[in-house]
């Protein structure tokens, strides 16, 4: 009876969502532009223009699907202020300078005949970003954010980049030289590593995928206290020898806080029962000349502070990999009498170890040991060596 | 699938083709099998004999004698059933050599009616009758009265039999006098009560009466001379068939005439009112028509059991009926006005139990439509999920209710939105009638008594709402004992008690149901999700009546139900219905009935929101509605008018929003102003009978106003009802209304289902009250001897002001709640066909529902409204819709039930694009509600066991083991799509019940 209750109600619990793929709804003309950017005061600012592509385009193309079109900033007047200067498709740079806060600004774009245009915006303030540190869980690490929007600002938007330092397993003994010896003789196949191959510590880099806003409205001050906004999981190799998160918070209106958070929770809602059933938000962005013409986007004027936080893998960084288990001693082919080393490397190994007690060492066809690339090139884990001039230490 | 529904409907056909063949007569009721013995004379064969019948001789007719209702039946051949003749019209009959005489018929004075055996000794003439007089105990198993036992095998469970009683008189100068028992030392034992027995009683008066045995009369001691006479002319039983006929016309079906209202006739008309109560219990029965015989009046008793009925002075038949009591019919002489109390007697033809309340002919003679009334027996047959009887998923299978999802808490009647529906519970308001999220309702089945569903016609009495009124009642508590239920199921437990207080004054009832979900869900798996989850329910019912006198009755009860639950996370939801409600209901002395109530409704919510680390962001956010309402109708019939008049006030005071900071948090304890409001209405109605003819109108004008009490804004208007009938036969009306009504408090909501943190909100200075109307028409047909009922009906509803919202909306502690909101315009329109079958081994009903619901923005143009301005679908537009709901009895202990649900996949709002916008991939979504979910279809079978009733037994079990959703199916409550972090759009079904769900239920009745 009790296996009864449960099963009945697991079965009514757990089996509640399944991937699904409708037949797609019939597309139409999606001859939606989309704009995004803001415009930073004091900064370079840059505005990308997209379209909108049909679903089920692969992520890469989405990102690649840029349009070209005129941007210009003009303020109350109506005088342009600084026009876009285009710096990669569809990407455009406004360098401003500092803008005057007493005045409003507009940012208008010329795309396919039409005008777009937003509406007159004053530039918000800079949150100041009070504090960014850390907590350890059991089984994350937590990035946290404290923010003080003073006495007038009540809405932030903040966006990061993460930086981190890793490494391979095992500084290999050898390297292998690819189709050098059909014959299988290790004087031929094997070398040693040149000083260049290095590929012990990497770097990696990546953005935020999505930007993060808060609202103090409603709070007696203007303060965001110890948000977690970014978690880890302590077993992630970004912390296991140095990361690095850098913040930039800019102020926003409500209305724009408003329409990012919409934008987060409609591209990743949960589907449950008291969901909000989605639905397009308008941003800012308007076509002036025919008002039918859908745009995407929400461009903000306003200022950013930013802040970077060094973590070190001591006290965070749980090891779960055991590298030894990927060595290996290549197998002789008995039936063909070969190793099939060119194989074995086209399949993503390389030699790692010699194991000879003669110095130097002398490779042979059975004392080295291979083990998957990743294990001894940091790159195969999509890193690279391009170390940035800012970090801390002295890893090559 | 189509395989299935083919076979479904040859097999609906089949078992609705198998009507009754044709007879002739009046039925006697069947208590065959279903008693531990039988209620004729000696034995259940009918033998030929003969009969002298309203002066005539008939030979070879096969009778028998029912000694419970002292008729005499005639069976014309073995494949009818017999029917009973008019009993002032048989002077004699003899059967198997012995003879049998109407002694009331042959003049003799003071003899109680029925046929007496003419008998004697020898020496003088006796008359002897038997009688079956009826005892049962009996059971209440899940709101359907149970009577009687099927299988005459289990003599032991006995629950219904006759016993007999004997009565010997003698006749001396046209005056019975009776002899008797103590008197008479030989006579003793056959004249004492004793149970049934094999055999004759005969046969035994013969064995006492030793040496002097009594034996067939040959005389007529007492009696008219010549009174056996064999003169005259002869037939057979198929004239005697056709003269019955004929005589039906005029027979009365209680050969008794009451006189109302003192000797002396007054001038113009005479009001006749009263209660009809049950005669085993007490108690009072509600949704009794009566009708009269003259001038085509009828009234239906009220929720207390009370009729009020005006007729013409003189003579007059007055039929009661009400689908599970035996019709009665009651010849009165009216003079003056008066009353006239009823008992009527429960149907022990339980194959023949009815299934839905809504007596196909009931609909004939009422003139509003759209009515749809659910019994709690009903109920409690439709399987559904868990096992539970449940109120709302009864409504549901009913034509022209929709909801969005199966586990939603809201119900759409005939495109309306959920929060357009009155939904009543014994006069108190509920504003949240679900548990555990949509899963369960609010309502306790133990203690609901009847459910009336109004849709299309609202009657004038109620207001408040655009779509429908739902107006539930509790059962009164028995008279006779404490009784008590008690059942199991998978997720819940209820028990129920109700009984006497005092003795024939008070009775209470007391309801309770709660969870056990926590305990499961700790049960569940960490990989499941809801491992750490929690969800709980509990609720109580408590109804206390006292009857004053035959005139006054007061009512007083009380619901309360909490609700809770958290998944995952650190958010945690509680919510809280609780109604109490007083009336008083006062039968006039003269005409028409008085009922004042009042009462005090609550529902409040809170969302208490932490953060694991960032406490500054920690709330508490609750949300409060009170209502205050008093109320006071009469109702008055005059002629053929039957008036309703009254006037109501609901006093609001509505808390949107409390926020409250959570340990160190730094929110900002802030309230939004409580909106205070007063809903003042009055009202008239009159359902009118047009000369007593085939026309009856119900037209009425219900004034209703509302004040905000903030801002002082007025907003009145008047709603007008009106309907009437035409009934060119008596199983044949043809039916049109038309209805406006007002709406002045709206839920406002941007999620699919009702959720627990909607927020009410009332009308105010920006936010406009909701008001629409409805026309309908419809076609009702009653065939195959009332089996059958077949309707059909169509509906154009529009209403404007519906508060839609806008895209990002926040609901919340939104003090400027009007500019996330949009005025929008709705229409819906569709056709309902519906056959029901309420008699025989089958009941239930299958129905087809066509229909529409769409908004449109009424504040907006342009690219700024609402798809461009443009109709739209609304959330619960399902087009097309079957259900099929059916019981299949195999014996009364026995039975299945099944529940076929299809419909239209509801609309839905899809992402048609995708567009990288920052660093991460977003998704463009298309009009609102364009595109639609996957249909929806289910299937659920329940196997019901009734209870042994063993007469000595303290309790009697019933089981219910059934599966919700038989096939499978994986059906859509939502589809949704995500972007995974960047990586690709990925699409999703949300599906709450995506497979089998066994379950079983257990239910203790003592």
């Amino acid at each position: 009876m009790r296996r009864i209750l449960i099963l009945s109600v697991l079965l009514a619990l757990t089996a509640c969502i399944y991937p699904y793929s409708p037949e797609l709804p019939e597309q139409k003309d999606l001859q939606v532009l989309v704009v995004s950017g803001d415009i930073i005061a004091g900064e370079d600012s840059y505005i990308t223009l997209r379209m909108v592509s049909p679903l089920g385009t692969p992520s890469s193309a989405t990102r690649a699907n840029t349009t070209d079109g005129i941007v210009e900033l003009r303020n109350t007047k109506g005088r342009t202020v600084k026009g876009g200067k285009k710096v990669s498709p569809g990407c455009y740079l406004l360098s401003t300078g500092d803008l005057n806060p007493n005045d409003r600004y507009k940012l208008r774009i010329t795309w396919k005949g039409h005008t777009y245009e937003t509406p007159l915006m004053k530039v918000q303030p800079a949150p100041e970003i009070t504090k960014l540190d850390y907590t350890v869980d059991d089984s994350h690490m937590n990035v946290r954010i404290s923010l003080d929007g003073g006495a007038d600002l009540t809405d932030f938007r903040w966006d990061f980049s993460e930086n981190w330092e890793y490494h391979a397993w095992f500084v290999p003994d050898v390297m292998f030289v690819p189709g050098a010896s059909p014959n299988e003789n290790p004087a031929e196949m094997y070398r040693e590593p040149l000083p260049t191959e290095d590929y012990y510590y990497c770097w990696n880099s990546r953005e935020g995928i999505q930007p993060c806003v808060a609202s103090t409205s409603g709070l007696s001050e203007n303060l965001i206290k110890d948000r977690v906004f970014h978690s880890i999981a302590r077993t992630d190799a970004r912390v296991s020898v140095l990361y690095s998160i850098l913040v930039t918070a800019r102020g926003v209106s409500p209305e724009c806080r408003a329409y990012i958070e919409y934008q987060n929770s409609t591209s990743n809602i949960t589907g449950d029962l008291f969901t909000p059933v989605p639905s397009h938000m308008k941003g800012n962005i308007r076509c002036i000349t025919d008002s039918t013409r859908l745009a995407v986007g929400y461009v903000e004027a306003t200022r950013v502070t930013a802040k970077r936080l060094f973590v070190d893998y001591a006290g965070v960084y749980v090891s779960t990999v055991n590298p030894y288990y990927y060595l290996y001693y290549p197998e002789l082919d008995e039936e063909e009498n070969k190793y099939h080393f060119d194989e074995l490397y086209a399949a993503g190994d390389a030699p790692v170890y010699v194991n000879s007690e003669m110095v130097p060492i002398v490779p042979t066809k059975t004392n080295v040991q291979w083990a998957p690339k990743w294990c001894s090139d940091c790159r195969e884990s999509g890193g690279n060596k391009n170390k940035p001039e800012w970090w801390p230490n002295n890893h090559k | 699938m189509r395989r299935l529904l083919v076979g479904l409907l040859v097999l609906w056909g089949v078992v609705c083709s198998a009507q009754s063949p044709l007879y002739r007569g009046r039925l006697e009721p069947e208590y065959d099998f279903r008693f531990n013995g039988h209620y004729f004379w000696n034995t259940p064969r009918f033998i030929e004999g003969t009969v002298f019948y309203n002066g005539t001789l008939y030979s070879g007719v096969p009778m028998n004698i029912n000694s419970h209702t002292r008729n005499l039946l005639v069976r014309e051949n073995g494949f009818l059933p017999p029917v009973a003749l008019e009993r002032s019209l048989v002077g004699w009959f003899e059967i198997d050599g012995e003879r049998y005489v109407n002694l009331q018929a042959a003049g003799v004075a003071e003899i109680p009616e029925g046929f007496y055996k003419v008998l004697t000794d020898g020496h003088k003439v006796y008359y002897y009758r038997r009688d079956k007089e009826f005892a049962r105990e009996v059971g209440n198993h899940n709101g359907e009265k149970i009577i009687g036992y099927e299988d005459p095998n289990y003599r032991d469970y006995v629950l219904a039999y006759f016993y007999v009683r004997d009565y010997w008189y003698t006749v001396k100068k046209g005056v019975a006098k009776r002899v008797r028992p103590g008197k008479r030392k030989r006579a003793s034992m056959v004249t004492a009560s004793v149970p049934e027995i094999d055999g004759s009683i005969y046969e035994e008066l013969r064995e006492v009466s030793r040496p002097a045995p009594f034996r067939v009369a040959g005389d007529t001691a007492g009696l008219p001379a010549g009174w056996f006479s064999k003169e005259g002319p002869s037939a057979g039983v198929e004239a005697l068939m056709a003269a019955i006929d004929r005589d039906n016309l005029i027979a009365s079906y209680r050969n008794k005439t009451y006189e109302i209202g003192g000797a002396t006739r007054v001038p113009g008309t005479a009001v006749v009112s009263g209660a009809v109560r049950d005669v085993a219990t007490g108690e009072l029965i509600p949704g009794v028509l009566v009708s009269a015989s003259e001038g085509g009046a009828y009234a239906y008793t009220d929720k207390d059991g009370h009729y009020s009925l005006k007729l013409t002075p003189g003579d007059n038949l007055l039929t009661f009926s009400e689908y599970s009591y035996e019709d009665m019919a009651i010849r009165v002489i009216v003079n003056a006005t008066g009353g006239l109390d009823i008992v009527m007697r429960e149907k022990v033809t339980a194959l023949k139990s009815a299934y839905v309340t809504a007596n196909g002919m009931a609909d004939h003679r009422r003139a509003g439509m759209g009515l749809e009334k659910i019994s709690s027996g009903t109920i409690t047959h439709i399987p559904s999920a868990f096992g539970e009887g449940d109120v709302l998923k009864a409504v549901l299978t009913l034509p022209g209710v929709k909801t969005v999802g199966e586990a939603s808490s809201g119900f759409n009647v005939r495109g309306g939105s959920a929060d357009q529906n009155l939904i009543l519970f014994d006069g108190g308001t509920i504003y949240n009638p679900s548990h555990l999220f949509g899963i369960f309702s609010a309502f306790n089945t133990d203690v609901v008594d009847e459910v009336e569903l109004y849709k299309s016609s609202i009657p004038v009495k109620y207001g408040g709402r655009i779509s429908s009124v739902l107006d539930i009642s509790t059962q009164d508590g028995n008279n006779e004992k404490i009784k008590g239920s008690l059942g199991i199921g998978l997720l819940t437990s209820h028990l129920a008690l109700d009984g006497p207080i005092v003795k024939d004054k008070t009775t209470f009832i007391l309801g309770g149901r709660t969870t056990y979900s926590d305990w499961l869900l700790g049960l569940l798996p960490e990989k499941s999700g809801y491992a750490g989850g929690k969800a709980s329910f509990s609720d109580v019912n408590l109804g206390v009546t006292h009857r004053f006198d035959d005139r006054n009755t007061l009512k007083v009860n009380g619901y309360w139900s909490r609700d809770g639950f958290a998944f995952r996370g650190d958010t945690t939801f509680r919510y809280s219905n609780l109604d109490l409600a007083v009336k008083w209901h006062r039968k006039f002395k003269s005409e028409g009935a008085l009922t004042v109530s009042a009462g005090f409704d609550r529902y409040s919510n809170t969302m208490r929101r932490g953060y694991n680390t960032d406490v500054t962001g920690a709330y508490e956010l609750g949300t409060c509605i009170r209502e205050a309402y008093t109320r006071a109708m009469v109702e008055n019939p005059l002629g053929n008018h039957r008036l309703t008049w009254g006037a109501d006030a609901v006093f609001y005071a509505l808390d949107p929003g409390t926020l409250s900071p959570i340990d160190s948090s730094l929110v900002i304890p802030r309230s939004l102003r409580t909106e205070l409001a007063l809903e003042p209405a009055v009202y008239v109605g009159d359902e009118w009978n047009i000369g007593g003819g085939p026309f009856t109108l119900d037209y009425g004008v219900r004034l209703s106003g509302f004040t905000s009490l903030n801002d002082g804004k007025f907003y009145t208007g008047p709603e007008f009802r009106l309907s009437g009938k035409y009934t060119p036969r008596p199983n044949l009306s043809f039916k049109a209304g038309f209805n406006s009504m007002n709406q002045y408090i709206h839920l406002l909501s941007n999620s699919a289902s009702i959720s627990p943190m909607d927020t009410w909100k009332l009308c105010d200075a920006d936010i406009l009250p909701q008001k629409g109307f409805q026309a309908a028409a419809g076609a009702y047909w009653t065939v195959f001897g009332n089996a059958l009922d077949i309707t059909l009906e169509g509906y154009y509803k529009q209403v404007v002001n519906y508060p839609d919202y806008r895209s990002g909306a926040v609901l919340s502690m939104n003090e400027n709640l009007a500019a996330d909101l949009i005025r929008t315009r709705a229409k819906s329109y569709g056709v309902e066909f519906m056959l029901r079958k309420q008699t025989g081994r089958l009941t239930g009903w299958v129905s087809y529902t066509w229909s529409r619901a769409l908004l449109q923005d009424m504040q907006n143009t342009g690219a700024e409204a609402i798809n461009g301005g443009a109709w739209y679908n609304a959330p619960y537009d399902k087009p097309h819709d079957v259900k099929l709901v059916g019981n299949y009895k195999f014996t009364h202990r026995y039975s299945i039930s099944f529940n076929l649900d299809y419909s239209t996949g509801r609309p839905v709002t899809l992402p048609v694009g995708q567009y990288y916008y920052g660093n991460a991939m977003r998704l463009l979504y298309s009009d609102r509600n364009a595109y639609r979910i996957p249909d929806y279809f289910r299937l659920d079978l329940a196997m019901n066991i009734e209870p042994g009733h063993y007469l000595k037994a303290f309790t009697h079990m019933s089981a219910t083991f059934g599966c919700y959703n038989v096939t499978g199916r994986r059906n859509a409550y939502s589809l949704f799509y995500t972007t995974s972090g960047g990586s690709g759009v990925h699409g999703y079904m949300v599906s709450v019940f995506a497979t089998q769900i066994p379950y079983l239920s257990l239910n203790l009745k003592f």
